[in-house]
């Protein structure tokens, strides 16, 4: 009986496996690794080794692949593709001569088949477990620098000229258990025409937001030292001293922090601000199935001390939680307590994200900022300021894959009784252009100190892969700024280039041309303003 | 066989890896509801994923996983300024009319940081829109290259005059209500091409500053004395006069020269 099973199935595998009668007029992908596919045609339906194969995903291009390997009915590509990508076949050529028919021995005997099966059963071998070659430190792609270029000039102004250099290392392992993080900037104003406000006299400016060593094991003695922006401490600012904390294996962590505050304009080293504090933190993640998938709490109690606020006590703290695939919250609150003041509320945040549906969600924000936020302006000049506020609220609906609506509206307010207020539907094709990219359009009615109109349309597109352009156009009318509206015309471009797996190019163009309605038309060009940057961005 | 790091369930090896090499992975991310775009196709997955089996959720708010620069001042919304493809600010003068401050004008040409000093926390809140906060110093300075704003009383709502483009040619709407500048061919005319002084001329709403020179372009002679020879009170030397008839606005201007 199982003489005759086997003796089907092979027949019914000659069956598949026979050439068919008619010829082959596409072959298709089978499996994909990250540079190699494996293809069910072969030799047989006229491929040979260094052929390149235009791939198909249903009816767009897909790219190519060069034949690596051919066997008689399969072969290996090197490229990118998916399972089930397809590719035409060529003719099939001729055979250089008939090959003899290939006679498999019979099939074995029960008896034999048993004992090979037995012996292959009771084989021992050792399990291996493959560990490539430790890779150099200076290529763990944790370091990022961009050289960049920036210029900005409008009618009747001289450009503006910056010359770049970013660096960003995002834990380096340097030994002991510790790792490096830098975040600097180093920049020449090369041209700065008319007045400036932000550091006239520097045309060489450096700024060092990070420079830390940083020890943080799963759990256990938490290290930080240098200029350190202070770890899960909500609110605090970065400072040249250290942070030590505790860790433990259940995901809290609690500890202290303490040293001189830079300045707020230049990042320079200063010692007449300072703080110190401790900080308490929690997180727990659930699996893919909790109601309560991610939950995070963090809290501060510093003692801060500035020119501006003199010395005050804060409190922040921070909350955000996901529960499900539905509700996203994130509360960030600050309270404090000036040495000779009453307790005031200092900041509060609050970021709410509803996804009741899969295709339809409900973001919201709102922003306060209480009167004792300092906001340098210019030499010597702080402005303490005042209560300002910021809402929106946007909701989305994905319809299709290839549409989706959206509506939002807003508000700002600041100390002195300006506010503004905004809301607009949103529409977007994402696949308009299919895989390659989407276009989408815009409006906001605005309304408050300066009210007036914006409309906008943009194509994006993120093909080829590495490649991303965004083109935008946008009007705007804008009342009450002056005596008479103003018209503005403009369009930006932006684009990003993934130019190997190390280097990527990145440019941004902006014009506008403004106008008076009735006298002075946008046509006239007399008003035109515009900016430009390029970067040449590495990761290592 | 292989020692599977990726728990019980980690035994379908081919569903990512291949036989090339354990770290170049392939698996289609898109599928989790997060697809992979920009730099974080580059990242690794231990990077993201703490636990080698998958098992446990990671949540998708930037914040989960980034360190706030801003010191908490934009909440958990970092993909309101940025995208995948780097850090940098895609925070447009466009996205900036969603604020309380539309940048208009040479406003949306000009580097953040000259709005935004705050360098060390990164953070952009103003304190206010009102343009004198900003232009104290062009106020002061109008009296070295224009009219000296502080000593002709002008007011401190720039706006009120100039527009976002450039503080040249400054309207003076109420000035319409005496004589009127704009549209007509006095419009664009600097203040000090027809005032002597503009010292003390405190925008009161009164039209009379015994200032305005207007012979300094019309000159007096024939055939001026000869059309103005039966106006009663016409004296050619005394501008006044002039726009004690001539107040010039559109609808007076017509008027006047029907009347002549």
């Amino acid at each position: 009986m199982r003489s005759t099973l086997a003796l089907a199935v092979a027949f019914a595998l000659g069956l598949l496996s026979r050439p068919a009668s008619a010829q082959r007029t596409a072959g298709g992908v089978e499996y994909a690794t990250a540079g190699r596919l494996y293809l069910d045609a072969g030799a047989r339906d006229g491929l040979a080794p260094g052929a390149v194969l235009a791939l198909r995903r249903g009816e767009k291009a897909a790219g190519t692949c060069r034949v690596e390997v051919v066997s008689e009915t399969h072969a290996t590509c090197l490229g990118n593709g998916r399972p089930g990508d397809t590719f035409p076949l060529d003719a099939r050529p001729e055979p250089a001569e008939a090959t003899p028919a290939r006679t498999g021995a019979g099939p074995l005997a029960d008896a034999e088949a048993a004992r090979r099966r037995r012996t292959l059963e009771n084989a021992t071998f050792e399990k291996v477990d493959f560990r490539g070659a430790a890779r150099p430190t200076l290529l763990s792609g944790k370091t990022d620098v961009q050289l960049g270029y920036f210029t900005w000039a409008a009618t009747g102004v001289g450009p503006w000229h910056q010359e770049r250099l970013d660096a960003a290392v995002r834990g380096a392992p340097v030994g002991g258990g510790f790792s490096l993080f830098a975040d600097l900037s180093a920049r020449y104003w090369s041209t700065r025409s008319g007045p400036a406000v932000a550091r006239p006299d520097d045309n060489w400016q450096l700024y060092v937001w990070e420079a830390e060593l940083v020890r943080r094991p799963p759990s256990g003695l938490a290290v930080a030292l240098g200029r350190i922006r202070p770890w899960v401490a909500p609110g605090a600012t970065i400072v040249d001293g250290v942070q030590a904390g505790w860790r433990t294996k259940g995901n809290v962590e609690f500890g202290v922090f303490g040293g001189a505050v830079p300045d707020p304009s230049t990042t320079s080293p200063a010692f007449d601000r300072s703080t110190g504090g401790a900080y308490l933190a929690f997180q727990s993640v659930g699996d893919t199935h909790s109601t309560v998938r991610y939950a995070r709490e963090e809290f501060r109690l510093a003692y801060v001390n500035s020119p501006e606020l003199g010395r005050r006590l804060e409190l922040e703290g921070l909350e955000q939680m996901s529960l499900g695939k539905i509700f996203d919250l994130g509360i960030q609150g600050r309270i404090a307590k000036p040495e000779f003041a009453s307790t005031l509320l200092d900041s509060f945040s609050a970021d709410l994200g509803f996804h009741p549906l899969e295709k339809f969600s409900l973001m919201g924000a709102f922003r306060f900022q209480g009167s004792s936020v300092p906001e340098a302006d210019g030499p010597g000049v702080i402005n303490l300021g005042g209560v300002t506020r910021h809402a929106d609220v946007t909701a989305r609906w994905d319809v299709v894959p290839w549409l989706n609506l959206a509506a939002t509206s807003g508000m700002a307010e600041d100390p002195t009784g300006f506010s503004r207020r905004f809301a607009g539907p949103e529409i977007g094709l994402p696949r308009l252009f299919g895989e390659v990219g989407g276009a989408s359009a815009g409006y906001l009615f605005e309304d408050g100190w300066s009210g007036g109109h914006t409309a906008w349309m943009q194509i994006l597109t993120r093909r080829p892969r590495g490649l991303q352009c965004l083109l935008r156009v946008f009007w705007y009318r804008t009342r009450g700024l002056t005596a008479l509206a103003e018209d503005e015309l403009g369009a930006s471009a932006s684009l990003s280039a993934q130019l190997g797996p190390f280097v990527a190019l990145r440019l941004t163009a902006l014009g506008r041309a403004g106008g008076t309605p009735g006298t002075q038309p946008l046509a006239a060009r007399s008003l035109l303003a515009g900016s430009f940057d390029l970067a040449l961005a590495g990761r290592f | 066989m292989i020692v599977s790091g990726h728990g019980p369930k980690g035994t379908g090896c081919a569903s990512c890896h291949s036989t090339e090499n354990w770290r170049r992975v392939s698996f289609d991310h898109e599928q989790t509801g997060f697809p992979l775009r920009g730099r974080h196709s580059l990242a690794s997955c231990s990077g993201c994923h703490a636990s080698a089996d998958f098992s446990t959720a990671v949540p998708t708010s930037c914040s989960a996983c980034h360190r706030d620069v801003h010191t908490g001042e934009f909440g958990t919304r970092c993909a309101t300024c940025h995208d995948e493809e780097s850090w940098r600010s895609k925070f447009d003068p466009d996205a900036h009319r969603r604020t309380n401050f539309p940048l208009t004008g040479r406003h949306a040409a000009i580097p953040c940081e000259e709005c935004h000093l705050d360098q060390r926390d990164r953070r952009f809140t103003r304190a206010t829109v009102d343009c004198f906060t900003c232009h104290q110093a062009d106020y002061a300075r109008a009296a070295t290259i224009s009219i000296d704003h502080v000593a002709a009383g002008f007011p401190t709502t720039c706006r009120d005059c100039h527009n976002p483009w450039s503080f040249q040619s400054g309207r003076f709407p109420a000035h319409d209500a005496c004589f009127q500048l704009a549209p007509g061919p006095h419009a664009g005319i600097p203040c000090l091409g027809c005032h002597t002084s503009l010292t003390g001329t405190l925008p009161t709403g009164a039209c009379a500053t015994n200032t305005a020179d207007c012979i300094r372009c019309h000159s007096c002679p024939n055939p001026m004395t000869q059309v103005h020879q039966n106006v009663a009170g016409f004296q050619c030397f005394k501008p006044r006069k002039c726009y004690e008839c001539h107040q010039f606005t559109v609808t007076s201007l017509k008027r006047q020269r029907r009347f002549r």
